[in-house]
Parts: structure tokens; C-alpha cells; sequence
């Protein structure tokens, strides 16, 4: 089966920053896969990469089986995409920029363009520019998945949108998901989000590629340690698999990668006196893995 | 594609209806100021530099508010070439511009037409062409300034220089460049127009293109480089010739006054008169008269540049305009728009419709005065009271005037290609007489190559002082005083060659010798179109001429070291074959302007090299 993306040794360089470094990722056809990261971890890059609009340092990026630096207009026509600003002319009317959107795909489906647009209260004759962002991303949804792509690419798509907007938005995505067979690059910063829609999770940070499971296999990764070590904690860099911790009246609360229970003999070797495994959910996981490397006032002391 | 147009169109729908609106407002004001179809210099420059640029500000911020990064990868994103989503914005955007233009110039023309009896001709039609064109050029290079990641991309407007600034002497020449000047832009344009906008042009016809417009704007920006290193520095030190005149140098005549030049240039003569001469002068009247050879108004050229609107008889409220559909002059009273008749070649006529082809001119004359009407071949006098036109002077045959009637308060002058011809004021006033000159002096050198004449006018005739930086051959700078005598005869006093020079040979032949292509290919393309106009050099000239020889080696070594120089910059960015080839020819010929385009063409840094 052909791949929809296949990246191999990706580098990306702006002046001295290094935007992606050797970024390798292989996603099969089908299903929704997130890439989270923060903010600078080089997704939106890797979305410009793929979509041909910026071109690689070094490294290849295919799409659709088709190299990223010569995309035809075959291709493109399969490839569906939505920014977090969902970009559309402002001076056009709804009704206007859906024809003029229609006429380039040929596979435009009206039917799910319309069941789309179904979750949201988009006036036909209204212009874009007087549309409230939901509504603007809920149109920009409905165009997208009317064009029956192959490959959905959605660059933050609910970033800015009030509950009942991203509740609208999640549920038209699902339900395209269940009855096209779209494969969906979704990024987003909202954990409940993935945790809802996503089949594959992809964590990027720092232009890397950091993790590529499914978010259960993400979570059984971290693992969530509470013990009571009167002697402190022992040095974070001694600490293996260490993402972070926290001191809590007296208790360390401490998240780890790839560990078994055998930490928990690690920790009572180091002093601790009572030592408990607590499950984690997927945000706490993300945002511990997240911000590993990111500097912040020490929470041991 | 032409959902892009429209989507595009409907963009700047109320934009464009606002500058219509706009510009049909300021037409109706200002024909209210002057004659509408004779707008003075200085607003036809106005309306000029609102046209291109305002279209070139109107394709550089089209383009740079599609190119934000969202915006981008909406637009280009899509099932389409992204040739055919140029082809699109593009065409939105010049539709817009020509609407702006044809729809308020066709209003006011049309209105003109129909509604007053002012002479209105096709070439008042056709004006707004080439406005449009000039507008569309600035538009493209706006829109190319957006697109192409080159620093230099807005150095290709010195086009606009090139299909604006001459006075063609033929339709064919006047559009022609226009077009071809457009289809260039707008193919750079295309291949600038794709996905990444951050990788430069690679194709070698298209970096032809774009570095020989931008390497011809660069000779000039090069030329003015010499302020830094040579002008300015001589200023400061206050040994610039500007400030301190040399002593030697034929310029040094400029810093002089009055009989003093006469006196500089007897300088050295060996004729036992040159005292008495110098004396004399000290005494005289002084003149001037021009030879720059002035480009005769053409049949159809751009009313623009019509140097007299009419011939409006003093006393009278009647108007002649001259009608180049019809090659007739057409008289009108502005009271009551009275029709007055027309004038032909051989007088005057009851209306232009009894006109015959005898009656039309040949060549369109050019107005002087009230009354004269000038042709480079005759100068017709129009006496209006008694609706009679003469001949006041015709040249011999074989000869012609290279400019206007020059009026002085001793005499008006008509310079020829062979002689200058002094009349007597109150016999070229005269209604009656033909004008007979009381001096006709044989030019010593030809005329193209005299800068100047100073006259001074004696008890027995007047002295002339020719002078030139290339009087006596190319380089060769020299004088020549002379004794026009009253009766005829004329006698050399004497001729001074200069062997000192203003500057060194390297500043005086810098175009030449920092590109001598570009400087060949610039005065082709000039004295092809205006042939007239002796400030261009054809190309046999230019090679018939004898530089000092160290111009031809340091030109020779310039362009060997830009060729060089290029290659080792393509290797350097690891360019392809075909890219190494096209930059070292380019070095190799257009020298080092080549070397700066190359610069400009390409990334700085050392990150973007490896891309």
C-alpha cells in the first residue's frame, strides 16, 4: 500500500535556526493521525515542506507517492488542506467561494459538502469577512471534505474556536472519517481533541520526531510515580527516563518514559520510603514529554 | 483560471469603480484649468508617475498580500497550474488597471469629440494605449518585485525608462518595445510564479532576461558609484573641475564670461587680428545660439508631446490646431465654436472637407509663435487677417533645419545641417517679405559634433565662437573663432585644439568601459527609435570611434574577470551546467554589471546555498 507522507532525513534550516532536523516519518493510508509539539517544534514547516510551498535544506518529502518539490496539479487536487487562520477570501460570499471552490474538483461531493456544513449555522449569503471564525472554519471544513481527498492535512484547525465551534467542528470531522476513507493529519494543542479523533499520535519537538504510536501505546510509555523520599529527590539527570516532577507536601510526584515497575525498586534503592504507580491520562503524558527540555524554575525545591 | 480571475476581479471591484470615479474627477478639473487635450509638462509628468506608479505599488501589493504564508498555500494549493493562477490574478489586475485608465480618458475624449469642435484625432484615442501599456509595465514589475526572490527584481523598471523617455519615430517604433517589453516581463513573471517562492529563476533564457534589463539599470547605478570614489573626494579637497575649472581644458570656456571666452579661445593664435578681435568683443552684444538637433513632431506621435497646442492670432479669440488625421491645420472662434476653415499647403481653405491631398502637408509642421509654422524642410508664415500662407524661408536643396527658430534680440537664427542661417528680426516679422539671412556661415565640423556657439556681434559682422569636447574627432576637444562678415565672407580667426582634458579618460568613458555592450546595445536601440536625436550614438559610430587606448584594456580585463569571476560564483552555488554557461557569457559580455546581477540573483547566505 502507498503511503500518504514519507519523509526521510528531512532538514529544514531558516538562517541559524534549525526548523527540522533529520525528520524521518512514514504515515500509512487511513486513519487520523495528530501531530502535536510545541510551539517552534516545526510542524507548520513540515506541512510547507510537504505541500511544496517551502523547499528542503536536505532530505526528500513525498506526497501521495509524489515528490514534494514538483507537486502536479493531480495531486494537489487530493490533497486537502486548512490552516488555523482558515484562509479564504474575505470579499467573496459563501455561497460565491463554494462554487468558485467546486469548479476545481472534479470529485466535489455536495452531499457531504452540505451534511458538513450542517453543523454549523453558515449563512450562504453572507461574506466570508462578516463570518465569526467558527463559522469560517466550519465552511472551510465542509469545502475541504467535499473535495474527497485522499489526504487531509488540518494545521490547528479548531485554534481559536469557542467549545460549541470546536464541538461542531470535531464532529464533522469524525463523521467524514467514518465515511470516506480520508486519511487525516491533524494538529492541534488540544489533547481532549486527539484524545477523541486521533488513531496515531505524532510528537514532534524541536524539529524531531519524538514518538509515532497510537496514543494508547503513548500513555503505556509514561508512567506516573508517587513516593515519600525524606532525603529529596535524587538528581533529575540520574533519573532514568525522567520527563518531570514535582514535590507535593512532602510527596514526589514524578513522570518517566519507558519504564517498567522495576522504577519503583529504583527509587526505593534511592531512599524512598513508599512508592505507588498511578495511571496517566494522555495529556498529562504529552505535556510531560513536551516540556522535558524546556527550561523551568526547578518544582523540586 | 477563470475562477481565479473572478474571484480576483471581484476583489477589486469597488476599488476600481472608486478610481475611475477618481480619475474622471481630476480630468474634469483640469479641463477646466487648460485646453484638456493640452495638459502642460509638468501634469502630464503627474499623470505619469499616478499611472505606473500607482500600478507598479497596485502589482507589488496584490502579489505580497497573496504571498503571506496562509494565504500562499491557499492560493497555490489547488488543482490548478500555478501558470494558469498567475494567468488569473494577473489578468484581474490588469483588467483593472485598463479600466481605471480607457474608461475615464474614452469619456472625456468622446465628450470633446462629440460636443465642441476642438480637433480630436485618432492618435488622441490611442493615447491611452499607451498609457495603459506604461501602467501595465509598472504593474508587472510591481507584481515581479513581489514574486522573485532577486534583491534587484525592481531594477527591471529602468524598462519603463526605455519605452517612456525617447520619442519614437514611427508607431511601429513607439509600440513595438512596449510590447516586447511586456511579453518579457510577463514571462518572468510566470516562471517567478511558483510554489516556493523563495528559490530563484534557474531556467538560462529566463536569467537572460531578467539580468540584461537589470544589468542595464546597474551601469547607471554603477556610473553614479564614481561620486564616491572620484567626484565627491575631488569636492571635498576642492579640486573637482565643477569648483576649480581647468585651466587648458575646452570647459574651462563655461567658467569664463563675455569677451573673456572670446580670448580663451584666440589663446595661442598665431593670426596678427586675434588682439583686435579680443578687444572688439569686449565691446560686443552677446548670443548664444543652439545646435542640439530637435526631434520634428512626427504624423500621429502622442499629443504629449506636441510642443505648441494651437496658433491663437493675437487680438482674435480664434484657435488653429493642427489635425494629423488630416494634415491640416483647423481653424475654430471659441466664441460661438465657430468653425474658421482650414490651412493647407497652399493656404487656406473653407473647410477641410474641400480639402485635397495637394493641400495637406507632407510632414506635420511645428508651431512657433503665433504665426509661423516650421517644417524641417520650409518655415510657412500665416498671415490670418488676409487668410494667406508663404513661404518665409525654405533651406537650399540637400539641407535642413535641425531645430526650431532661435530668436534673439540682433537676429533669429536657423541652424541647418550645413549652415547657420542669421536673419534680421524686423524682416522675419515682416508679413509680407521672405526672409533672406544676412549671414550664412558653413558649420567648420559637422554639426552633431559642436556643443555650442557664442555670438558677439561686431561693427562689421559677428564673431562665432564654436566649441566641443570632440570638435576635432572623438576625445579631440577644440575651438574655432570665426568672422562672420556683414556682405558675406567668412574668414577663421582661429582653432585651438585642448590637450588637456576635465576628467580622466576612465570617469569620461566609464559606461564604456565598465560595459561596452550594454553601452553599444543602449545607443542601438536609441538611435534606432529616435533617429534623430543626436544624444544617441548608432553602433557604427561607436566603432568607428578611438578610445585612449588604456579603456580598451581595462574594459577587455573587466569583462574577462566578470566571465571569471561568474564561473567560480556558479560553481560556488553549485549551478547547473546550463545556469554556469548562461552567467559566465553573461560576464563575458555585459562584464561587470554581470557580476552585480549575479549577486542579486542569488542567495547571500551560506544555509540558503545548500537549499
Amino acid at each position: 500500500m502507498q503511503n500518504c507522507i514519507e519523509t526521510n532525513d528531512l532538514t529544514k534550516r531558516f538562517g541559524k535556526k534549525l526548523a527540522l532536523k533529520d525528520f524521518t516519518l512514514t504515515i500509512e493510508q487511513g486513519g487520523i493521525h495528530a501531530i502535536v509539539g510545541s510551539n517552534g517544534a516545526g510542524k507548520s514547516t513540515l506541512f510547507r515542506l510537504l505541500l511544496g510551498v517551502s523547499t528542503p535544506t536536505s532530505g526528500t518529502a513525498r506526497l501521495l507517492g509524489a515528490d514534494c518539490r514538483t507537486l502536479q496539479p493531480e495531486i494537489r487536487g487530493r490533497v486537502g488542506y486548512v490552516n488555523e487562520e482558515h484562509t479564504l477570501p474575505l470579499w467573496m460570499k459563501a455561497k460565491e467561494i463554494t462554487a468558485h471552490q467546486r469548479a476545481f474538483y472534479p470529485k466535489w461531493n455536495q452531499k457531504t459538502f452540505e451534511s458538513v456544513i450542517g453543523y454549523f449555522d453558515v449563512d450562504q449569503n453572507q461574506k466570508v469577512a462578516g463570518l465569526s471564525r467558527g463559522e469560517r472554519a466550519g465552511l472551510n471544513l465542509s469545502m475541504a471534505l467535499a473535495q474527497s481527498p485522499d489526504l487531509l492535512i488540518l494545521d490547528e484547525p479548531t485554534l481559536g474556536l469557542d467549545v460549541v465551534a470546536r464541538q461542531s467542528f470535531l464532529e464533522a470531522l469524525m463523521f467524514t472519517e467514518t465515511e470516506a476513507n480520508t486519511t487525516i493529519i491533524y494538529c492541534s494543542h488540544q489533547m481532549e481533541e486527539i484524545e477523541r479523533v486521533a488513531d496515531r499520535l505524532i510528537i514532534m519537538e524541536r524539529g524531531e520526531l519524538k514518538n509515532n504510536s497510537s496514543p494508547d501505546d503513548f500513555v503505556e510509555r509514561v508512567s506516573y510515580w508517587v513516593a515519600e523520599i525524606p532525603s529529596g529527590l535524587p538528581d533529575k539527570g540520574k533519573i532514568p527516563g525522567y520527563l518531570n516532577a514535582r514535590d507535593i507536601e512532602g510527596q514526589c510526584h514524578i513522570l518517566v518514559a519507558d519504564q517498567g515497575n522495576d522504577f519503583g525498586d529504583f527509587l526505593k534503592k534511592n531512599g524512598a520510603t513508599a512508592v505507588a504507580r498511578n495511571p496517566v491520562n494522555l495529556e498529562r503524558a504529552v505535556n510531560a514529554f513536551l516540556t522535558k527540555n524546556h527550561s523551568a524554575p526547578d518544582s523540586r525545591a | 483560471m477563470l475562477q481565479i480571475f473572478k474571484s480576483e476581479f471581484l476583489r477589486y471591484r469597488t476599488w476600481t469603480l472608486l478610481a475611475m470615479v477618481a480619475v474622471l474627477a481630476a480630468y474634469a478639473f483640469l479641463a477646466k484649468l487648460f485646453p484638456f487635450l493640452s495638459a502642460p509638462p509638468e501634469m502630464t509628468a503627474i499623470s505619469y508617475i499616478v499611472a505606473v506608479g500607482g500600478s507598479l505599488a497596485f502589482g507589488l501589493v496584490q502579489m505580497l498580500l497573496h504571498r503571506r504564508a496562509n494565504h500562499w498555500t491557499y492560493l497555490v494549493h489547488r488543482p490548478l497550474e500555478p501558470k494558469q493562477i498567475y494567468f488569473g490574478l494577473s489578468l484581474a489586475g490588469m483588467l483593472s488597471i485598463a479600466l481605471v485608465l480607457v474608461i475615464p480618458w474614452l469619456i472625456m475624449v468622446v465628450g470633446i469629440d462629440a460636443f465642441t469642435v476642438t480637433v480630436v484625432d485618432t492618435r488622441h484615442y490611442s493615447y491611452v494605449l499607451f498609457m495603459v501599456f506604461c501602467a501595465l509595465t509598472g504593474y508587472l514589475v510591481g507584481s515581479l518585485t513581489a514574486l522573485n526572490p532577486s534583491k534587484g527584481s525592481i531594477l527591471l523598471a529602468i524598462l519603463l525608462l526605455i519605452i517612456m523617455n525617447p520619442r519614437p519615430s514611427n508607431d511601429f517604433a513607439q509600440f513595438a518595445p512596449m510590447l516586447v517589453v511586456l511579453a518579457v516581463l510577463y514571462a518572468l513573471n510566470i516562471v517567478s510564479f511558483k510554489p516556493d517562492l523563495s528559490t530563484h529563476v534557474r531556467k538560462p533564457w529566463a536569467i537572460a532576461l531578467m539580468a540584461l534589463p537589470m544589468c542595464y539599470a546597474l551601469t547607471y547605478g554603477l556610473a553614479m558609484s564614481t561620486l564616491i570614489y572620484y567626484h565627491i573626494p575631488r569636492f571635498i579637497m576642492g579640486t573637482h573641475p565643477d569648483n576649480n575649472p581647468i585651466n587648458g581644458t575646452v570647459e574651462f570656456i563655461w567658467s569664463l564670461k563675455g569677451a573673456d571666452r572670446v580670448a580663451y579661445a584666440l589663446e595661442g593664435s598665431d593670426n596678427g587680428n586675434a588682439d583686435f578681435y579680443a578687444k572688439q568683443a569686449e565691446l560686443a552684444e552677446e548670443g548664444w545660439i543652439s545646435t542640439s538637433a530637435w526631434t520634428y513632431p512626427r504624423r500621429g506621435q502622442l499629443h504629449t508631446q506636441d510642443a505648441q497646442y494651437a496658433l491663437t492670432p493675437k487680438g482674435t479669440s480664434d484657435v488653429w490646431q493642427f489635425s494629423h488625421d488630416q494634415m491640416l491645420m483647423i481653424g475654430h472662434s471659441r466664441i460661438g465654436q465657430k468653425p474658421l476653415g482650414a490651412i493647407g499647403m497652399q493656404g487656406f481653405i473653407d473647410s477641410a472637407d474641400d480639402a485635397t491631398d495637394a493641400d495637406r502637408f507632407n510632414t506635420v509642421p511645428t508651431m512657433v509663435g503665433e504665426k509661423f509654422l516650421a517644417t524641417p524642410e520650409v518655415i510657412y508664415q500665416v498671415n490670418f487677417a488676409e487668410r494667406r500662407l508663404d513661404i518665409k524661408h525654405a533651406p537650399e536643396a540637400g539641407e535642413h533645419y535641425i531645430g526650431r527658430p532661435q530668436m534673439g534680440e540682433n537676429y533669429v537664427a536657423l541652424v541647418t545641417n550645413k549652415h547657420v542661417l542669421m536673419f534680421d528680426p524686423h524682416q522675419v516679422a515682416d508679413e509680407y517679405e521672405a526672409a533672406v539671412p544676412e549671414y550664412v556661415i558653413e558649420h567648420p565640423v559637422p554639426v552633431s559634433i559642436i556643443a555650442s556657439i557664442d555670438t558677439y556681434r561686431l561693427v562689421d559682422g559677428y564673431l562665432l565662437t564654436y566649441y566641443g569636447p570632440n570638435f576635432f574627432g572623438f576625445d579631440q576637444p577644440g575651438s574655432m573663432v570665426m568672422h562672420a562678415k556683414l556682405g558675406g565672407g567668412v574668414e577663421v580667426i582661429n582653432a585651438r585644439h585642448y590637450r588637456e582634458q576635465r576628467h580622466p579618460a576612465w570617469v569620461r568613458h566609464f559606461m564604456e568601459k565598465i560595459s561596452p555592450a550594454l553601452h553599444v546595445m543602449d545607443n542601438a536601440y536609441l538611435s534606432s527609435v529616435e533617429p534623430t536625436n543626436a544624444d544617441y550614438t548608432s553602433p557604427s559610430e561607436l566603432l568607428a570611434r578611438e578610445y585612449p587606448k588604456p579603456i580598451y584594456w581595462m574594459a577587455g580585463l573587466l569583462m574577462l574577470v566578470s566571465a571569471a569571476v561568474n564561473f567560480l560564483l556558479s560553481r560556488r552555488h553549485g549551478l547547473s551546467r546550463a545556469e554556469t554557461v548562461t552567467w559566465t557569457l553573461l560576464g563575458a559580455c555585459l562584464s561587470v554589471p554581470a557580476v552585480v546581477a549575479f549577486l542579486l540573483m542569488h542567495p547571500w547566505r551560506r544555509e540558503a546555498l545548500d537549499t
